[in-house]
């Protein structure tokens, strides 16, 4: 394959929808060059100018099947943004500067959120400078996951389902990967708020 | 600004307590709710926050302690014991927890049986289930009895049951529990399919954060009580969802 062949079928199978820079193709087949695993060889054209073809040596091909083989079950990083703020929520809470009650019982929302027991605990009172509690940090995670997860199964399912965008597989691995991250990430909301839930104040 | 239609399912100030004294559990407490026609709702929580019991006091299989349920405009503690009765059979649709599917009878008997009790004739009702069966994918398991059916098939004959008689709406409590992610995600797809095709109002309670997420609305329980409502919006095209996920 020559470079611009690659760049065409990463863009295609890979990643659709994306472009590939040039550099980035060249700058990784030289790094492959270098280290033993394509060979290049140059092809003279009559009409265009030359092109180099590159084709994938024994130990390319042993270095790809590794890679294939190896499993890539890379753990969350655990320094994640969320749990962070949550434990900065908690911590604000505690120092009785967190906690303030949920958008709706502010009158900032308008899409018919409720006031109710995730809210502000006993005691919290309405001042405008207090921050974000807890319970309103998870409760707007997981909105927003949900927000997501119903738009990836519209993806997934459309009502008018003549050409839905799951039809291609890439595609339909794709959403399913994000889905159930979302529900793990919905999940881990939940046991957060039962772990928060069940600490002495 | 308009009048909302009467809703389909409305429960005002609901109540729900077992039990008395020291032992007294309040499972239900203070809900407010309503399902207009034609909409998708899910109802989440954790275990034990009375999800089901909502569900029983809002299909009228269970008195509230307090409270009103209103279906179709009309109050439940109006109703005689035989109103009551029809009103169930006819037009509330309701899958249990744990599906109470008659061990003895096969698929379409256990879904023509509802048309039977209201007095159509079995050819009628036999047919009329096959027709139900058929559109919740189980043509080909049609002789089969529960014991012989997988979970998902089984949660298949009994939404078919509870979609015969046509109700006004289709109450569901968690008729995803026991299933796997594909089974379970094919039941929720086609909950959404008969909301968008058929106009079915439909009331789910689940635990699963992605089936909850078809729904129009979804409903945060904790003890007893919702805290939370969200309504979904229009999903943006899902070229720009696609891109964004690409990164
Ligand atoms: N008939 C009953 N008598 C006494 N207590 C009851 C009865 N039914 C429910 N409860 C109690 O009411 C509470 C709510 O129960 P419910 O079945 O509604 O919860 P749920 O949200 O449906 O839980 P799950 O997700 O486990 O199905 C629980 O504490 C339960 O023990
Ligand atoms: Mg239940």
């Amino acid at each position: 394959m020559h470079g611009y062949e690659l760049k065409a079928a990463y863009e295609s199978d890979l990643a659709a929808g994306t472009t590939l820079n040039a550099g980035q193709v060249y700058q990784t087949l030289d790094r492959l060059l270098r280290d033993g695993l394509v060979t290049v060889r140059v092809v003279e054209q009559s009409v265009r100018p030359d092109r180099k073809v590159y084709t994938i040596t024994d130990a390319g091909r042993a270095s790809l099947a590794e890679w294939l083989a190896s499993p890539d079950a890379s753990p969350p990083a655990v320094r994640d943004e969320m749990l962070i703020k949550l434990l900065v929520a908690r911590r604000l809470s505690r120092a009785g500067v967190g906690d303030r009650p949920p958008a709706a019982c502010r009158g900032e929302t308008s899409d018919g959120a409720r006031c109710g027991a995730a809210g502000g605990g006993p005691g919290s009172t309405s001042s405008a400078e207090k921050f974000a509690g807890p319970n309103e940090v998870l409760r707007n995670e997981r909105r927003a996951c949900m927000a997501r997860l119903h738009e990836i199964n519209a993806a997934l399912h459309p009502r008018q389902a003549k050409d839905p965008a799951g039809g291609d597989v890439r595609t339909r691995l794709l959403l399913e990967l994000a889905a159930l991250r979302l529900e793990a990430q919905v999940k881990w909301l939940d046991r957060c708020e039962a772990i928060l839930r069940g600490e002495k104040p | 600004m308009t009048t909302d239609p009467i809703p389909v399912i409305r429960g005002s100030a609901l109540t729900r307590t077992f039990g008395d004294g020291a032992a007294a559990v309040t499972a239900v407490s203070e809900v407010d709710i309503e399902v207009q026609r034609g909409e998708f709702v899910a109802v989440m929580g954790p275990s034990g926050c009375g999800k089901s019991t909502l569900l029983h006091l809002l299909a009228g299989l269970d008195p509230p302690t307090s409270g009103r349920v209103m279906v179709d405009g009309r109050d439940l503690a109006d109703m005689d014991d035989d109103t009551l009765t029809l009103l169930r059979r006819r037009r509330i649709g309701f899958v249990f927890q744990a599906f109470n599917l008659l061990d003895v009878l096969t698929a379409r008997e256990n879904v023509a049986l509802p048309l039977e009790l209201d007095g159509r004739r079995p050819a009628d009702a036999d047919a009329r289930a096959v027709a139900v069966l058929e559109r919740v994918g189980l043509s080909d398991r049609l002789d089969h009895t529960p014991r012989d059916l997988s979970g998902g098939e089984q949660q298949r004959v009994a939404l078919a049951r509870a979609l015969v008689m046509e109700p006004l709406v289709l109450m569901a409590d968690e008729p995803t529990g026991n299933l796997d992610t594909a089974t379970g995600q094919a039941i929720t797809d086609l909950l959404r399919s008969l909301v968008d095709d058929a106009g079915q109002t439909v009331l789910m309670v689940t635990h699963n954060p992605r089936h909850a997420s078809s729904a129009d609305r979804i409903l945060h329980m904790r003890d007893g009580r919702l805290v939370d409502e969200q309504r979904m919006e229009s999903p943006r095209a899902a070229e720009a969802l696609i891109a964004e996920l690409q990164g």
